[in-house]
């Protein structure tokens, strides 16, 4: 299946990519395409439980699998004035 | 006494003397310095009951013991005084050089009482202190005024902390600024300063901050910058370094981090699907940077200088916006418009207002234009709808000079414009005031007990669990139980480290206890973790027990419903979440032995913290 990853604020900078299309085996969780987004950059932090995983608007926890056509935002959060 | 001045200064403008006190060792340990040692003095001095905007009020600029110092990250200072909307207290602090130039010129911290007849300033230079005219300074803006400082002075690396139009009319979201965009810049303390009719603090000193070891100093800032340029948030600290806070712009638009809408609407839904994009620093720096800006001794420089040279609005030279006013001039009312966001960023500065009361006063004006409150007669004109460029930067500048009808009313903040008109509170987003900084409670659930609880409410830089939550994408932080003991540890860390004088955005170099690698080498001191925890919590509650005198109790600093989703939201991300505060807060009062319905410490509490004998005589314990 296809799907495309959108790199939010400081993932973006970091990435050095804004999107980028992936094809993942079916059945590919978050969990599974954090891992695969660490090995492909290594500079992004995805901490375990640190990264925000949003699909629709909505937070995606690890276990959620993925599915065709599914746009991916990944970002970190921190404070800042 | 390492790491300290050892000197406190006290003017009186109404006799328009001066004394310099000494700062004890006890005091400073117990304290530590910025709004530690300015609550302790407030609470001491000031007369229960002072008018905010009269001449008992006392107005203080206060350092911490690594400010002056080689330490990095120390350039911060604080502002203390009481607040002229909480009517409790009130402290804001700012970056930049002034702060460590007071401690060169001689002295922790400056505490001005009384006011003047005409306008003033005050001349710091290497110990000696005068009061000067400052009647042709008095409506000149923040750029102008430091300039003209620096010829008649003629000493070009002075440094001043300033109140510009905004502040000299009182207006109750009036900033202090320094270095021409810093700001210290919440709670009012500008008008405070205005209401004194004292125009600038400048300073100019010389001298040194003794350091207790001098190598171990050098050691331990050689280790940050090792962590720093090689440790494991190293790619996240050169991403800061180059964008700063504008970084987070974006994906804190998408994710429910910013609040939209004058807190009723979703980033992505309302203000859509590339939210915040163009004030991502990555967007706006390719256009207008020219230059990095770094404060004293910090080795991320996360400020740039912009030169806005064409477009609608040409501000030419002026800082780069930080996250918070981005959010609030962006997101918070539907603008998309990099030129005015620069704009009213500009304007807020060389004015001296606090970017972030401005932002969501203006946003609450246009949810009662939209809604039928505010009409063309009130605003003399404007459309003021969501997302209206034109509208915004007109309603700014006409708050920032107060040249209207409208923008006087402006000027007096959201709560106090609700007020004047007796209507439109219904819209406010506000706690005894304030309004609520850019970060959501209903994505970060502990921030809703830090706006509601700290003494100074609304803030997102006091210490709690809000900073962690938002990290959390887990809905586990919902669930506030166990919340009251890390809640209560994260504020006494988040405590020392404003009074010690460090820098928040140390957080994104992943320094971890940056504290307990600078302040031994600098004083001398190695506080057990007890100490450690005590002297947070003392600080915190002095600064409670200052608001208890006046007559302040815990329903006072009522959270307002949307940034908690009473209702909650019916899509986006945070849809159908409500935020359990009252458990949170419940649950911290029991952790710091407060009781929920007075506010009041326990007595054993204040006993267990030491130093707190005049508060517990004061307040009857």
């Amino acid at each position: 299946m296809r799907i495309t990853i959108i790199f939010s604020g400081l993932f973006s900078v970091l990435a050095g990519v804004e999107r980028e299309d992936l094809d993942l085996a079916d059945g590919t969780t978050i969990e599974k395409l954090s891992s695969l987004l660490g090995k492909k950059y290594q500079n992004l932090p995805l901490e375990t439980g640190k990264t925000y995983f949003m699909i629709n608007s909505q937070v995606c926890m690890p276990c959620h699998v993925l599915t065709e056509g599914d746009q991916v935002r990944v970002f970190q959060l921190l404070g800042g004035g | 006494m390492n790491g300290y001045c050892g000197k406190l200064l006290f003017v009186d403008l109404t006799k328009g003397g001066h004394e310099v006190l000494t700062l004890t060792e006890a005091v400073a340990r117990q304290y530590i310095g910025g709004y530690g040692i300015g609550a302790k003095i407030l609470f001491e001095r000031m007369k229960p009951g002072s008018n905010a905007l009269g001449p008992d009020n006392i107005l203080g600029f206060a350092t911490g013991p690594l400010t002056g110092t080689p330490a990095l990250f120390s350039g911060r200072y604080t502002v203390v005084c009481k607040s002229p909307v909480t009517g409790g207290w009130n402290d804001a602090n700012s970056g930049g050089y002034f702060g460590p130039e007071l401690k060169k010129a001689g002295f922790d911290a400056v505490f001005i009482q009384g006011a003047s007849e005409t306008p003033v300033y005050l001349w710091i230079h290497d110990g000696k202190v005068e009061i000067k005219d400052a009647a042709h300074l008095w409506g000149k803006d923040v750029l102008a005024t430091e300039a003209a400082l620096r010829r008649e002075l003629k000493e070009n690396r002075l440094r001043a902390a300033m109140i510009g139009p905004a502040g000299e009319k009182l207006s109750l979201i009036a900033a202090v600024i320094n270095d021409g965009h810093r700001a210290a810049g919440r709670g009012g303390s500008g008008a405070v300063m205005g209401s004194k009719k004292l125009k600038a603090v400048v300073v100019r000193g010389t001298g040194s901050v003794p350091v207790a070891d001098p190598e171990k100093l050098k050691e331990a800032n050689q280790d940050i910058l090792d962590t720093i340029k090689n440790g494991p948030a190293a790619p996240v600290a050169r991403a800061f370094s180059t964008f700063g806070t504008t970084m987070l712009t974006a994906a804190s638009a998408v994710s429910g981090d910013s609040p939209v809408k004058n807190w009723g609407g979703i980033g992505i839904v309302d203000y859509g699907e590339n939210a915040g994009k163009n004030f991502d620093g990555q967007v706006m720096d390719a256009k207008y940077r020219v230059k990095k800006y770094a404060c004293a001794n910090c080795p991320l420089g996360c400020g740039a200088i912009y030169d806005v040279k064409d477009g609608r609005w040409p501000v030419g030279e002026t800082g780069r916006p930080e996250y918070e006013t981005s959010s609030a001039f962006g997101s918070l009312m539907l603008n998309h418009n990099v030129e005015a966001l620069l704009k009213c960023n500009h304007l807020c500065n060389i004015y001296g207002l606090d970017t972030i009361s401005a932002g969501a006063t203006v946003a609450w004006a246009i949810e009662c234009f939209e809604n039928g409150i505010l009409s063309k007669g009130d605003t003399g004109g404007l459309e003021l709808m969501w997302g209206n460029a034109e509208a915004i930067v007109q309603a700014t500048e006409e708050m920032a000079d107060q040249s209207t009808e409208f923008g006087r009313l402006l000027a007096l903040g959201s709560a106090g414009a609700a007020e004047k008109i007796g209507k439109g509170s219904e819209y406010l987003v506000t706690v005894k005031g304030i309004e609520l900084p850019m970060h959501d409670p209903r994505l970060g659930p502990g921030f809703s007990r830090t706006y509601a609880v700290d003494p100074t409410p609304a803030r997102h830089v006091k210490g709690g669990l809000g900073l962690q939550h938002i990290r959390i994408p887990d809905p586990s932080k919902y669930n506030a139980e166990g919340s009251g003991e890390p809640d209560l540890r994260a504020t006494a860390a988040q405590e020392i480290i404003n009074a010690v004088g460090l820098c928040l955005f140390k957080n994104f170099a992943g320094i971890q206890n940056i504290v307990w690698k600078l302040l031994p080498p600098v004083t001398g001191w190695n506080f057990g973790e007890e100490e450690e925890m005590n002297a947070g919590l003392r600080i915190y509650t002095m600064r409670q027990a200052f608001n208890l005198r006046e007559g302040l109790k815990p329903t006072d600093f009522q959270l307002p419903r949307r940034s908690v989703g009473e209702p909650p939201q019916t899509e986006g991300p945070l849809e159908g979440v409500t935020v359990d505060y009252k458990s949170f807060i419940r649950n911290f009062f029991n952790a710091i032995e407060w009781d929920e319905a007075t506010g009041k410490p326990s007595r054993s509490s204040l006993e267990k913290l030491g130093g707190m004998e005049d508060v517990i005589k004061s307040l009857g314990l």
